[in-house]
């Protein structure tokens, strides 16, 4: 043992020169097939990438599966390389006749675990037909079913990992093939290595393209492309069923791609590269050419495939159901077939999923119903949640698709041992012997030759008769000593993972061939061991993911090591064990502490996005809240503020009130309203009759006037009346204010209530008459001219002025009283001025700078409601009173209204009508006229009479104090509309006696005197049926209200 | 209402008469109408000023010997397009003042029509003065005094050149139209109820009105 270790360090030193040499002194010898194995070992051994070490454990396990020694071996191997050119003779002869002295024995033990397969072949051909999801995964009738590419490309490597074949070589071979062929050989300067791709034919000439294969973290993917895989086997798998950046997917040869057994696709890749040239790859051609049918085949799954790829392009989920629909094929056959010799198989290939999947495999058989259907629901599911993610997961997926492969593989493999012929076994047989020749062939030293023997002798001698084993005690030490660490390593796994896996342990143990399997597998346990610390290293998701498939790989893995430690426990040195122990604890707790983050991160992560989420929601949420509330505050500021206002404005109001001319002006306004006062009854009258005629005018001004003259009438009665005395307290007003303080009451306790109906009926008069409707559309007109063309030589009032007047004039609508009114207006027409005064403060401005801009400022107000005001306050305002003031801004606001209704007549004779002219100077003659009514002393009076029965069919009719019973009697006529008057007269109902009125008498007189009456009488005049009575009885009644008229 | 009448003829026998008069501002636009009004009342004591919104309507109050005679002062716009507003104005004025200016003889012509126009519509009574006004820019002049004098006289006018920057004949112009103005009119019973309605108590009568308006 420590001759070979000095002599392994300097080979690798010398690797590259010694390598070309080993490959230069091949060539000459290409044609025999046995040459180029030991080629691709070389070149392999001097690789210092990770993946390059852990393809090698999976490409010499498949050459060396069947002889059990060629772990040992290997070691041995690397050692000679050195002393290639001298010992290569030599060695050639003895490794011959060792060889042909080989074959011998083994063929007794190979024999015996083949009648096992053959009992079993019954139970998995029924359940393969029906499973309906695999002819639509079989696109092709030759692919035999459950063999996946995965496994097609691991088994067959030999043939297109050409790692050592050089760029001409690659060209040569890949020109003479159709396209879609391809190999994977190394760049030699780059040390990558590179995907050689056979392209259609240009101009003739055959094209090959190269593409070099990049390695990121331990992950594999093709230039140009974003898709990473774990080794070179997915990473081809995956192309050759989706193109991604290639122009069309790979191709296997056809005969690779037809073969339906294990032990075939054993023969071809123990010829290797020579494939291409061999007599396989020829028959291939011709049965190309033979069978069109089968390229149409091709095309179609070409085009399958491209269908699938467009889909895939917009949903890359969609490529999953092809892996599930495989998977799920080959998880039914394989489940009903676990062949031993399968598993066997298995492991030499890829150490993980072999100690995997035995244990699953096992139980599935009774549950093979069910093992389809939860596949198919776990997978999807997780492919839509890869697809919600980014590109990533997109990646991840296809790697677990990959995955699912492998466990297909598994089970195809126990599946197809069955049906293979004893005729093949032998044929590899021969191939194995004549491999283990060349192992013997590689050593150098003559004591390393018998050692080997030694091992496979025991080994058989153990289990037909341990006798022979205790003969060789020696020699068997001296090989352990090697495997011990390897061994007691595997020690240290089997006693952690014993515990989780201890139902599948007793399985393994009772084959006694897959313990000398397992033992095979120690090799591999160490390299994952050793490429689990880079793992960590990678802080993408995917390698997770990855890490947490590795952990099951290795828990799968725990029953075979126990079994493979048991019987060597005895011989090795406890003090060994314990310190490999204490190496092996280190990388395991490094894997929990990684594992857990892992777990947590992706939990901590969903986490993290639901309570953002959450948090995002509360945000929008406290942040509608505060939008919320914000107004809200601000309204109850703004409430605040106007509850502040409003209790100054009532204590304003109620200091007003405290004022004797407020008090004064209040009583009489509830003495207006008290019915039992004759000033009461007075002004209810009044409002009735208003009402009941106001119909009947055709004019404004005549309503208006007849409305003023009643307030007058009212006003000029209670001066003169004695419940104004009542009601006046000490304090002695003027006359002037006293009229002020009477003319504010009665407007409030006639006006008010008559408001509407006086608008209703102006708004009726002026629209019968067409002046609303021509206001309005020359009002349009104004608006289209432009301040010049009005005159206008200031400034004009901008949008907020302009809304603070159209408010005032709106203010100024809604109020009755004509005196606030003026008011109102004068303060809109002062903010005109100070409008104007803008950009020249100080300047006065006279009537040549304010009307033009008083025309501007009506075009955009609601003009109709102002030319009803300005009437209302033209006509109802108090005759008496100096508004200077008042009536130049009214009389101004009136020609500008008369103006702007007028104004296309204007711009053709720019003369107004005569009427309209003279209509201001009529309005102040009406006015003068009022003020002289207003001296008499003439007060006209109501009185209410009713038809035929009292208090039926009442009207209230006006009458002067002059008015006779005659009189009155033709107005109850024309009113109660009698044909026949001479047969009604006028009666007083008093007390249940009707007293007939005499023709002179005079009715208001009757009423005073009754209304004054002590105590007070109901009365109730009656135009009723009867003829005027006797003189006498006419001279009786004239005396008998004289004396009431004395009285008062 | 005899009784009463006497007893306000009382009250103000102690006291000066006092009437009112509506006077009318006509001319031409720019001719300084609102200008001379401004100056006119602006040269009185202030505690015969009235506050007033704007300069368009203005109220001034002028002594005479034995009677207060206050101005209702009526300005309107001299735009052409607003011509025909003016009857609106001067119909129901008691005085009138057709303003000119003496640099702008088309504003003269002006004047003459509106002294035409006052003549045919409005009250027959009305008094009428012609103000020549800007007489400080006499360099300037293009209306000669003599025409305007002349043509005053003819047409029964009062007339004067004034000058608002000045002042000049600014007072004479109103004390003349004041002194003018007949008061004989006060014992007219439509002057009569005028004259109830214009005493000193007016001031608290309008104070007492804006405390209403509030």
């Amino acid at each position: 043992m420590i001759s070979p270790g000095p002599s392994a360090a300097p080979p690798g030193l010398s690797s590259p020169t010694i390598s070309s040499s080993i490959q230069s002194s091949f060539h000459p010898q290409t044609s025999p097939s046995t040459p180029a194995f030991p080629l691709v070992d070389v070149s392999d051994d001097p690789s210092p990438d990770p993946t390059t070490s852990f393809l090698l454990p999976v490409s010499s396990p498949q050459l060396n599966s069947k002889p059990s020694p060629p772990p040992p071996h290997k070691p041995m191997m690397s050692p000679q390389v050195p002393k290639p050119p001298l010992p290569a003779q030599l060695p050639s002869a003895l490794p011959k006749s060792s060889s042909s002295g080989l074959p011998r024995p083994p063929p007794p033990p190979t024999a015996r675990p083949s009648s096992p397969p053959q009992a079993r072949p019954p139970p998995p051909v029924v359940p393969k037909p029906p499973v309906p999801t695999s002819p639509v995964s079989k696109s092709n009738k030759p692919v035999p079913p459950g063999i996946s590419i995965l496994e097609k490309l691991i088994k067959t490597c030999p043939v297109w990992l050409q790692l050592g074949m050089n760029l001409d070589k690659a060209m040569h071979i890949l020109s003479k093939e159709f396209p879609g062929i391809f190999l994977v050989r190394r760049d030699a300067t780059q040390k990558t290595m590179v995907l050689a791709v056979r392209l259609p034919d240009q101009l003739g000439e055959p094209h090959v393209k190269e593409l070099p294969v990049k390695e990121e973290k331990s992950l594999l993917y093709l230039e140009g492309s974003v898709l990473v895989f774990e080794n070179i086997f997915k990473l081809i798998a995956f192309y050759c069923v989706s193109r991604d950046i290639l122009p069309f997917p790979l191709k296997l040869p056809q005969v690779i791609q037809k073969v339906a057994k294990y032990e075939d696709m054993e023969v071809i890749s123990s010829i290797g590269s020579e494939f291409w040239n061999s007599t396989l790859n020829s028959h291939e051609d011709v049965e190309n050419v033979s069978g069109s049918s089968g390229s149409l085949d091709r095309q179609r799954q070409s085009s399958s495939c491209e269908i699938q790829l467009s889909i895939g392009s917009d949903r890359l989920w969609y490529v999953n159901p092809i892996f599930i629909e495989e998977c799920s094929n080959s998880v039914s056959p394989a489940a009903s077939t676990p062949v031993l010799r399968t598993q066997s198989l298995n492991t030499p290939l890829q150490a993980p999923p072999k100690f995997k999947r035995p244990p699953p495999l096992r139980p599935r058989p009774p549950s093979t119903p069910e093992a389809p259907p939860h596949h198919v629901l776990a997978k999807p599911s997780k492919g839509e949640f890869k697809a919600a993610l980014s590109s990533p997961p997109s990646s991840v997926k296809k790697r677990e698709g990959n995955d699912c492969e492998r466990a297909d593989r598994e089970q195809e493999k126990q599946g197809t041992p069955a049906p293979s012929a004893d005729c093949d076994k032998p044929a590899v047989l021969q191939a194995a012997q004549g491999k283990e020749g060349k192992q013997i062939f590689n050593t150098a030293s003559h004591r390393v030759p018998p050692i080997p023997i030694r091992r496979k002798l025991s080994e058989k001698q153990a289990s037909e008769e341990p006798a022979q084993q205790e003969v060789n005690p020696e020699p068997e030490d001296s090989t352990q000593q090697v495997p011990v660490a390897s061994l007691i390593c595997l020690d240290d796994g089997v006693e952690e993972r014993d515990k989780p896996m201890d139902p599948k342990t007793p399985q393994v143990q009772e084959v006694p061939a897959e313990e000398s399997k397992v033992a095979n597998g120690a090799p591999m346990v160490t390299p994952e061991v050793a490429s689990q610390p880079k793992r960590p290293n990678a802080p993408v998701p995917p390698p997770r993911k990855k890490r947490q498939s590795h952990c099951s790989n290795l828990s799968s893995s725990t029953p075979q090591n126990t079994t493979s430690t048991v019987p060597l426990k005895s011989s090795s040195p406890s003090p060994v064990r314990h310190s490999l122990c204490i190496n092996a604890t280190h990388p395991k707790v490094s894997d929990v502490s990684l594992y857990s983050p892992d777990g947590g991160a992706p939990l901590d992560h969903d986490s993290y996005s639901t309570s953002s989420t959450e948090e995002e929601a509360d945000a929008n949420m406290a942040t509608g809240a505060l939008i919320k509330r914000t107004p809200t505050i601000m309204l109850d500021r703004a409430k605040q503020r106007l509850s502040m206002v409003s209790m100054a404005n009532l204590s304003n109001v109620l200091t007003g009130f405290m004022n004797a001319d407020r008090k004064l002006q209040k009583r009489i306004v509830e003495m207006s309203r008290d019915g039992n006062t004759y000033f009461g009854n007075l002004v209810k009258d009044y409002r009735a009759f208003t009402l009941d005629t106001m119909r009947k005018h055709t004019s404004s001004t005549e309503m208006l006037q007849e409305i003023r003259q009643m307030i007058t009438q009212l006003k000029s009665y209670l001066i003169q009346s004695a419940e104004l005395q009542n009601v006046q307290e000490t304090a002695a007003y003027s006359e002037e204010k006293l009229e002020i303080i009477i003319e504010a009451a009665i407007c409030k306790s006639v006006l008010k209530p008559l408001r509407e109906a006086v608008y209703n009926g102006l708004k009726d008069i002026h629209s019968r008459a067409g002046n609303l409707k021509k206001l309005k559309e020359n009002q349009q007109v104004v608006q289209g001219t432009t301040t010049t063309d009005l005159g206008v030589i200031t400034s004009v009032p901008e949008t907020p002025i302009m809304e603070k007047i159209q408010t005032r004039l709106g203010n100024l609508h809604q109020e009755y009283s004509p005196q606030k009114k003026i008011d109102l207006l004068l303060k809109t027409c002062k903010i005109i001025y100070e409008s104007m005064s803008v950009g020249c403060p100080g300047r006065a401005h006279g009537a040549d700078d304010f009307l033009p801009v008083l025309m501007y400022v009506l075009a955009r107000c609601n003009i109709t409601a102002l030319l009803l005001d300005v009437e209302y306050m033209m006509e109802l305002m108090d005759p008496a009173l100096q508004l200077g003031e008042g009536s130049y801004y009214l009389t101004t606001t009136y020609g500008a209204l008369e103006h702007i209704k007028n104004f296309d007549k204007q711009a053709v004779t720019r003369q107004l009508s005569l009427e309209i002219q003279d209509s201001i100077h009529r309005w102040e003659r009406r006015r003068t006229l009022n003020k002289a009514r207003a001296s008499r002393t003439s007060v006209q009076d109501f009185i209410n009479v009713s038809f035929l029965e009292a208090c039926s069919n009442t009207k209230t009719l006006g009458v002067r104090p002059n008015t006779t019973a005659k009189d009155l009697c033709s107005q109850c006529a024309e009113k109660f509309e009698v044909l026949d008057p001479e047969s009604y007269c006028l009666s007083v109902l008093v007390e249940g006696h009707y007293n007939h009125l005499a023709p002179e008498e005079f009715p208001l007189a009757i009423k005073s005197t009754l209304h004054h009456s002590q105590p007070r009488k109901e009365y109730y005049f009656v135009y009723r049926h009867g003829r005027w009575p006797e003189q006498e009885s006419v001279d009786e009644t004239e005396s008998t209200p004289t004396a009431p008229e004395s009285l008062i | 209402m005899s009784t009463r009448g006497t007893g306000r003829a009382n009250g103000n026998l102690p006291q000066t008469k006092i009437c009112q008069f509506k006077l009318v501002l006509l001319g031409d636009m720019a001719v300084g109408k609102s200008s001379l009004v401004l100056r006119f009342v602006k040269g009185q004591f202030d505690e015969f000023q009235e506050t007033t919104i704007g300069a368009a309507f203005l109220a001034q109050s002028v002594c005479l010997d034995d009677t207060t005679v206050k101005f209702e002062i009526w300005d309107t716009a001299g735009q052409e397009r607003y011509h025909s507003l003016a009857p609106m104005y001067y119909r129901g004025a008691q005085a009138a003042i057709v303003v000119f200016d003496i640099t702008k003889p088309e504003t003269f012509e002006r004047a003459k029509a509106w002294v035409k126009e006052l003549q045919r519509q409005a009250s027959p009574n009305i008094v009428i003065a012609l103000a020549g006004n800007k007489a400080d820019l006499a360099d300037k002049r293009l209306v000669e005094y003599e025409e305007a004098q002349t043509y005053a006289e003819d047409t029964g006018l009062l007339f004067m050149e004034t000058s608002a920057k000045t002042a000049m004949n600014v007072n004479e112009l109103f004390l003349a139209i004041a002194k003018k103005m007949p008061k004989t009119d006060t014992q007219n019973p439509t002057h009569a109820a005028r004259h109830r309605g214009v005493n000193l108590q007016d001031p608290d009568a309008q104070s007492t009105r804006s405390c209403c308006g509030n």
